[in-house]
């Protein structure tokens, strides 16, 4: 004991002073410490150990030494679950509050964990690419990819593999059993050994897949069950497909596949069988793997010096065209990382306020307590001790609640998670649900919440003195307790404020997108599709002749007042596009000609789909197969070529089979077209009659009143009428396709203002719990004011502006913060300023009226107090 | 007399002090019952069975402040009373009684 003073460092004394016993006793207990410290080499491990041994000592004399009395740990916990139990609407509003919010921040934890943390389910998932085309002057990005330039990027060898896959498309299988529409997507024969894919029967593609070995396919276990019900061995079995027979090799497990997601089939096409950039055009989504010391920068830098090669050999398809290469995973997750990210803040913010809900409640009970506590402070607990009782008690609060949480958030999240997967279109990456990691974060935030509410109360009861306490009884609290509630009250009030200006911001936002005009009207519409497969469509020959007498039919569909058809839905997906030029001028230079959707159509489809015809005519009994070629074309498509010229008449070149002109008739107005939130693209319409293109078609039928029954089935018995085989398939209607285009600001929307609404809720009832208890507390004050001859109106005015005071400052430090929070919203915000003045305007009105009614309670009370009452009972 | 046996860690802990003589420091009692006992002991549970043999009268303590230090902490040195002795004969006589011809499987080889 020789060797210099023993000294702890500061903080750990100034946490063992509160910590340890007064006197002697404890000085000697810090003594002992310190020696033990000085002798320790000097070090981080010396910090270490000094903070364990700090933990240690505190956790046995602050928190276990709290139930003393009952003895030990038990006793502690023992006396909190009684003294809980005793006052049930205290503990299950306490409870309730914190469930609330631990439930709603984990169970939108594990949506965020299970899409945006886990990792993508292949093998070494940081190695897989995306490969797309860009086109900079038709700013056009991660477009789909030519099969020729697919093959020339993979024999450059730059990346460790390429394959090509086509997104599902809907195909008949006729056997096994009857005919029915499967989804099934084309992939190059190394796509399952590219992302490393084990299948659970049978070995997967063979090398020579589609070509010398056959035509093969691989099944999803869905696909499986669909096709072969329960049947034990499928593996070599074969199955036709579009009319050909195909061998199945092997059955995956359900999940995600890039590109092809909800196909339950992949047949195996080798990528030279796909063409090339002299007979085809752009079709292929790009999946590569880097090699394992590549990165994405390099291999773009080499592929881009291919593509040069590709774009100086065939300039007439590749001119402008540049390689994009991105990581698989921003391409699948990049879009649902800001919504979902946002949807955690939010919750987490809910949470917070719940905390601060919960402390104010704790807070106004310990106060009622007083008179307990101040007995048992007397009776020789020290403040320590009941600080530490109280921090139990929180705790076992934050440990039920917690508890009960999770259970709501596995609910929620059962609830919530196909909803989600729907509106978000998340890939199903591993399931959504309470796993271990799910259960640590639950863990770590009950733990968290138990010391951010309990924390406060704790102290500010340790801290009473009993002599005061005493004294003071019948008169209440002082007045550091009173500070203290108004304080956490304006901070719930801030919170909530962020979160409701978040949520107006998103709901305005919202409610732009809904009033976009769409340039049709989905009232009363359904639409079919029917999809032409088997021998007897082989050629465009058979599909033109199909598809022209069923536009004869649809006319006379009964219930229906307009019919027609389409080769692609508006929302419906991107469909086929395609470069042109005005062909009543010179030809511009191939990178220059503009881009534009094209859609083959039948019948009466601008009137069934209300799309207005601006000038010229629509198609007629005119223009037939023999007849000159003829167009409608979209507004924006003529401004963008004749502005201020009358379009009609004039010819436009069509990069398609050639280059010979077709004949604009007439101009119907835009439609949306990729999303609610894309500008509307240039559109060239075609008649089915003068070039079929695709087999397939979507009918759109607009009905009568009540209808739409009668009208899809007379639509199944048309079409069964024509062919027997073939199904009418995704019936929807019209209002389906924009429900679905919008779902996901409609989802965020939605839980934003129910976290808003539930934050608003609970700082209107702390408001009212601090009023509440101010009047109680000023009972004989206000007595005497009234004896001198205050008025009711005076009495509301005292008590309100104290409320008002409370929910302005909250209001201005929420309005404040929300300003900043904002900007971080502005992704996800359509047609709306991220600092829109009627969204803060309205959340702050909402706000005020909130806090005028919270005050309403306390300030009837107080105007019922009776002056001679008061005086008497104060 | 004591009123009731003393517990395991209680009477280890009076053994050490005694074995301490007037070095019987906590924090050398404490290394005391490591070494000797080879266990681990947590410095709350320590103190808390200080306090309670306090309680009962087994054992005082008297305050010591180092002199060649000013600013350290005083420390606290530890005595086992007469009655702490009686307890411990008492626990050393029924274990002995209970321990009569055993001796065969006691003893350590």
């Amino acid at each position: 004991m020789s060797d210099a003073p023993h000294r702890l460092p500061g903080w750990a004394t100034a946490v063992l002073v509160r910590l340890l016993p007064a006197g002697v006793r404890g000085a000697s207990m810090r003594g002992d410490l310190a020696q033990e410290w000085s002798e320790r080499a000097r070090g981080p491990g010396r910090q270490v150990w000094l903070a364990v041994e700090v933990a240690r000592l505190g956790f046995h004399y602050g928190v276990r030494a709290a139930g003393r009395g009952g003895g030990g740990m038990e006793g502690a916990w023992g006396f909190a679950v009684r003294k809980l139990r005793r006052d049930p609407g205290y503990s299950a509003l306490a409870v309730g509050t914190i469930a609330l919010g631990i439930g709603v921040t984990v169970a939108l934890y594990s949506v965020v964990q299970a899409v945006l943390l886990d990792p993508l389910p292949w093998e070494r998932p940081d190695e897989l690419v995306a490969l797309f085309e860009g086109h900079e002057p038709r700013d056009v990005h991660r477009n789909v990819v030519n099969p020729g330039n697919l093959r020339a990027w993979r024999e450059s060898g730059s990346l460790a593999g390429v394959e090509g896959v086509m997104p599902p498309q809907p195909r008949i299988v006729s056997s096994p059993g009857e005919p029915r529409e499967v989804m099934a997507s084309f992939v190059t024969p190394g796509y399952l050994t590219l992302l490393g894919v084990e299948p659970v029967e049978g070995g997967g593609f063979s090398p020579g897949a589609g070509g010398e070995d056959g035509d093969q396919i691989v099944l999803t276990r869905r696909g499986r069950l669909e096709l072969f019900g329960d049947v034990p061995e499928v593996v070599g079995r074969t199955v036709e497909v579009n009319g050909a027979s195909a061998r199945v090799m092997a059955v995956l497990d359900d999940g995600h596949l890039p590109f092809a997601d909800g196909a339950l089939i992949l047949t195996a096409i080798p990528l030279a069988d796909l063409g090339d950039q002299t007979n085809t055009g752009r079709f292929l989504y790009g999946l590569g793997r880097l090699p394992s010391d590549g990165s994405i920068g390099a291999a773009q830098a080499e592929l881009a010096g291919v593509m040069a090669g590709l774009r100086e050999r065939h300039p007439e398809f590749n001119a402008g065209w540049r390689v994009e290469v991105e990581s698989l995973r921003t391409v699948l997750l990049g879009d649902l990382r800001a919504p979902l990210w946002t949807l955690l803040a939010a919750s987490g913010l809910l949470l917070l306020v719940s905390c601060v809900s919960v402390a104010n409640l704790t807070l106004a009970r310990a106060t009622e307590r007083r008179a307990e506590l101040a007995v048992r402070s007397a009776l020789g607990a020290s403040s320590r001790a009941i600080a530490g009782q109280l921090m139990v008690e929180n705790l076992t609060l934050a440990a039920a609640g917690g508890a009960l949480g999770t259970l709501i958030a596995w609910v929620g999240a059962t609830l919530l998670t196909p909803q989600l997967l729907t509106a978000f279109t998340i890939p199903r990456l591993g399931a959504v649900g309470l796993d271990g990691g799910v259960l640590l974060f639950a863990a770590l935030v009950t733990g968290l919440t138990g010391l951010a509410f309990g924390l406060v109360p704790s102290f500010a009861a340790g801290r009473a003195s009993p002599a005061a306490t005493l004294r003071a009884e019948g008169r209440g609290p002082g007045r550091a307790t009173g500070r203290l509630r108004s304080a956490l009250v304006v901070a719930e009030v801030a919170l909530s404020v962020v979160l409701l200006t978040s949520a107006a911001l998103l709901v305005r936002s919202f409610r732009t997108l809904v009033t976009v005009e769409t340039g049709f009207d989905v009232e009363r519409v359904v639409t079919g599709r029917v999809n032409l497969t088997g021998e007897r469509y082989r050629g465009s020959e058979p599909d033109r002749l199909f598809f022209t007498q069923l536009e004869r039919e649809l006319a006379a569909l009964p219930g229906v007042e307009a019919a027609g058809g389409v080769q692609m839905l508006p929302l419906d997906g991107l469909g086929s596009a395609t470069s042109f030029y005005a062909a009543d001028g010179p030809v511009p230079p191939r990178e220059e000609w503009p881009v534009a959707d094209i859609r083959p159509i039948i019948g009466a489809y601008f009137e069934a789909m209300g799309i207005d015809l601006l000038a010229g005519r629509t198609f007629g009994p005119e223009d037939g197969p023999d007849t000159p070629r003829t167009v409608v074309v979209s507004r924006s498509l003529a401004d963008e070529v004749w502005p201020g010229l009358d379009p009609i008449g004039r010819p436009l070149a069509i990069n398609w089979d050639d280059l010979d002109p077709w004949t604009v008739v007439g101009v119907v107005d835009d439609v949306v077209h990729a999303g609610m939130d894309q500008a509307p693209r240039p559109m060239v319409y075609h008649t089915v009659r003068q070039a079929p293109y695709f087999p397939f078609m979507s009918v759109v039928l607009r009905t009568r009143a009540g209808g739409e029954g009668e009208a899809v089935g007379a639509l199944r018995a048309l079409v069964a009428e024509l062919d027997p085989a073939l199904p009418v398939t995704r019936v929807r209607t019209l209002d389906d396709f924009v429900r679905t285009a919008t779902a996901r600001p409609r989802v965020t929307a939605f839980l934003m203002t129910l976290f808003a609404g539930a934050a608003a809720l609970l700082a209107a009832v702390g408001v009212y719990g601090v009023l509440a208890y101010s009047v109680a507390r000023r009972v004989r004050e206000i007595g005497v004011r009234v004896a001198l001859g205050a008025r009711g109106r005076d009495v509301v005015a005292l008590v309100t502006a104290q409320g008002v005071r409370l929910v302005l400052a909250g209001l201005a430090i929420g309005l404040a913060v929300a300003a900043v929070a904002a900007r971080l919203l502005e992704s996800l915000l359509f047609g709306v300023a991220p600092r829109d003045p009627v969204a803060f305007g309205g959340a702050a009105l909402l706000f005020v009226a909130v806090g005028v009614l919270a005050c309403l309670g306390p300030a009837l009370r107080a105007i019922r107090i009776r002056p001679v009452r008061a005086l008497r009972e104060g | 007399m004591p009123p009731s046996f003393l517990g395991e860690f209680e009477q280890m802990v009076l053994l050490a002090i005694l074995q301490q003589g007037d070095r019987a420091f906590a924090l050398e009692v404490r290394r005391e019952l490591e070494q000797s006992a080879g266990r681990s002991v947590s410095r709350g549970a320590f103190y808390t069975t200080l306090d309670r043999l306090e309680r009962k009268g087994l054992v005082r303590w008297e305050e010591r402040t180092p002199e060649d230090s000013r600013r350290s902490a005083p420390l606290r040195r530890f005595e086992v009373t007469a009655e702490g002795l009686e307890g411990l004969r008492e626990s050393r006589r029924a274990l002995d009684a209970l321990s009569r011809g055993l001796d065969h499987l006691l003893e350590s080889t």
